[in-house]
């Protein structure tokens, strides 16, 4: 579980998250969804405490930084960094043995090649599979579909489902609107620095279909137009 | 061209602005730690010119690095960007050329200026899928990628040690050791990205002595083969070997708790003041290592605990 009080945040004196409060509960999934810059990257950054940030954020387990599994948008890697040197970083850190890995490779990814080397998915990919190693409760998966092919990317709504089922709570940022529909139970709509629109799995397409008419369409048409 | 270049001097003192060291400052002092390193080197040490010689190749490959060339191909036609590289070699190896030839080393200068068109105008780079086995795996990633990146110097300065005990030459084979360690130093000289400190579910306390713990044990590996070496075949100076030992794992110590007491930052001019009087005089290094042991703790906490 994770709740977050009256969470602002500003760069420059813009404000970006405007007193966010929501609670997200333990083995549910949910998506977030917004236009670039609605401000879902800040949001998580502050969940996770890569940001500071004005209000409060508490969690179940606690301290929620160490139970935590944060995909990036654009994971970093280190130059001359293998993907299993990479993958054994990530556990050292969390004091979890590295054995076998060649056997959890669940992506095949090369990992005795420089991760840097790795095509986009493929770095998401290595940065995906480290994180779910790491044995986490909560996950944070930033556009977690982005550069990834087809296979891998009904691997990655499966495993969404599998820790879902695991009880593990999962924040997932997507522009692919119907991945999110298959993997959430509810989504919210960050809008003016506010999560808005609610929308519990039944309304889905509902809500699809809103934010197509109110977002793309009119954009689009008065662009042509 | 010209355009090029004023780019490359604006990048230049933008680095040293980031640096925070002014112009003024920042140009002469410079020249002054050139000046003073050509002249040790060339007159100081028996192999000093050849050291010297390595020295000056580093810019060369440096510049030659693939991603950077990738990119100037992609911007600049193919007899633009020759040119471009060609002048770019000549003007970093120039410096090299002029000490090296000022202290009669006329063969190595000569050396020097070939290389400069010969490493501008050819492709070195190692393609390879696999990457180069390190034994600093199962811990990375400082000693892991400053291994993969500085594999060849490493070599060298076993071989200046080992030519330094066969000659025999004390003193070549203990400034092989201080090398091995600066070389070592110079592995933690970058902050990385927060993400990579925020991994870890340690205190800051425990972090600290983990890294610490990792580097000293990393560094005693790659150091230990030279100081034996010396001490077996120079029984009587094993003092010297052991101070020059435990010197460079105290200065291993205090890269660390130094860098992470400015995290995310790199290490400010002040901070590098402190540093360099501790090399200038090791006993400070006894209240200069707590003294930054205590601001990292600080600095790590309050980069995550503080924002909640």
């Amino acid at each position: 579980m994770i709740r977050i009080d009256n969470l602002k945040k500003s760069y420059n004196k813009k404000d970006i998250l405007k007193g966010i409060t929501v609670q997200f509960e333990t083995g549910k999934v949910y998506g977030i969804v917004g236009e670039n810059g609605a401000g879902k990257t800040t949001l998580f950054k502050c969940i996770a405490s890569l940001e500071k940030f004005e209000g409060s954020i508490s969690s179940q387990p606690s301290p929620l930084k160490d139970h935590l599994g944060y995909l990036p948008t654009e994971p970093y890697f280190f130059p001359r960094i293998t993907g299993k040197e990479y993958i054994q970083l990530l556990l050292n850190a969390r004091g979890i043995s590295h054995k076998n890995l060649k056997q959890k490779n669940l992506f095949d990814l090369p990992l005795n090649q420089y991760a840097l080397e790795y095509s986009t998915g493929m770095k998401k990919k290595l940065a995906l599979q480290a994180i779910l190693l790491q044995k986490n409760n909560l996950f944070i998966l930033d556009e977690p579909y982005n550069g990834v092919d087809i296979q891998s990317n009904i691997i990655i709504s499966e495993i969404i489902q599998k820790l879902k089922e695991a009880g593990k709570t999962i924040l997932i940022s997507s522009h692919i609107f119907s991945t999110l529909k298959e993997s959430c139970d509810e989504i919210y709509l960050l809008q003016d620095g506010q999560l808005k629109n609610r929308t519990k799995k039944a309304d889905f397409d509902t809500f699809e279909k809103e934010l197509h008419d109110s977002i793309i369409s009119i954009k689009v048409d008065d662009f042509i137009s | 061209m010209r355009f090029y270049f004023q780019l490359q001097y604006q990048l230049f003192n933008r680095h040293l602005k980031e640096f925070g060291i002014p112009f003024f400052i920042g140009y002469p002092l410079i020249l002054f730690a050139f000046g003073l390193i050509s002249y040790l080197l060339c007159t100081k040490l028996d192999l000093g010119p050849y050291l010297y010689l390595i020295v000056g190749l580093w810019p060369l490959i440096k510049a030659g690095e693939k991603e950077r060339n990738t990119f100037l191909k992609i911007q600049f036609v193919k007899g633009f960007y020759r040119k471009i590289r060609l002048l770019e070699n000549l003007f970093l190896v120039s410096p090299f050329v002029i000490v090296l030839s000022l202290f009669g080393h006329y063969e190595l200068a000569l050396i020097q200026l070939i290389s400069a068109p010969i490493l501008a105008l050819s492709n070195l780079h190692i393609k390879s899928l696999k990457s180069l086995p390190t034994p600093f795996y199962h811990h990375p990633f400082e000693f892991a990628v400053g291994f993969r990146k500085t594999f060849l110097l490493i070599f060298l300065i076993y071989g200046l040690a080992v030519v330094g005990i066969i000659t025999p030459n004390f003193n070549l084979g203990i400034a092989a050791l201080v090398l091995l360690f600066l070389l070592c130093l110079f592995f933690y000289n970058e902050p990385e990205e927060v993400y990579f400190q925020w991994i870890f579910s340690k205190t800051p306390q425990q972090f600290l002595m983990y890294k610490i713990r990792i580097a000293l044990f990393y560094a005693l590996c790659l150091s230990l083969p030279i100081s034996l070496g010396l001490i077996v075949y120079f029984p009587d100076k094993w003092m010297i070997v052991a101070a020059v030992e435990i010197l460079g794992l105290l200065c291993m110590v205090l890269i660390i708790v130094s860098k992470y007491s400015a995290y995310p930052n790199p290490i400010s001019v002040a901070q590098g003041t402190i540093i360099a009087l501790g090399f200038w005089f090791p006993p400070l290094l006894l209240l200069i290592i707590p003294h930054f042991y205590v601001k990292a703790t600080k600095r790590l906490n309050s980069l995550y605990h503080d924002s909640h």
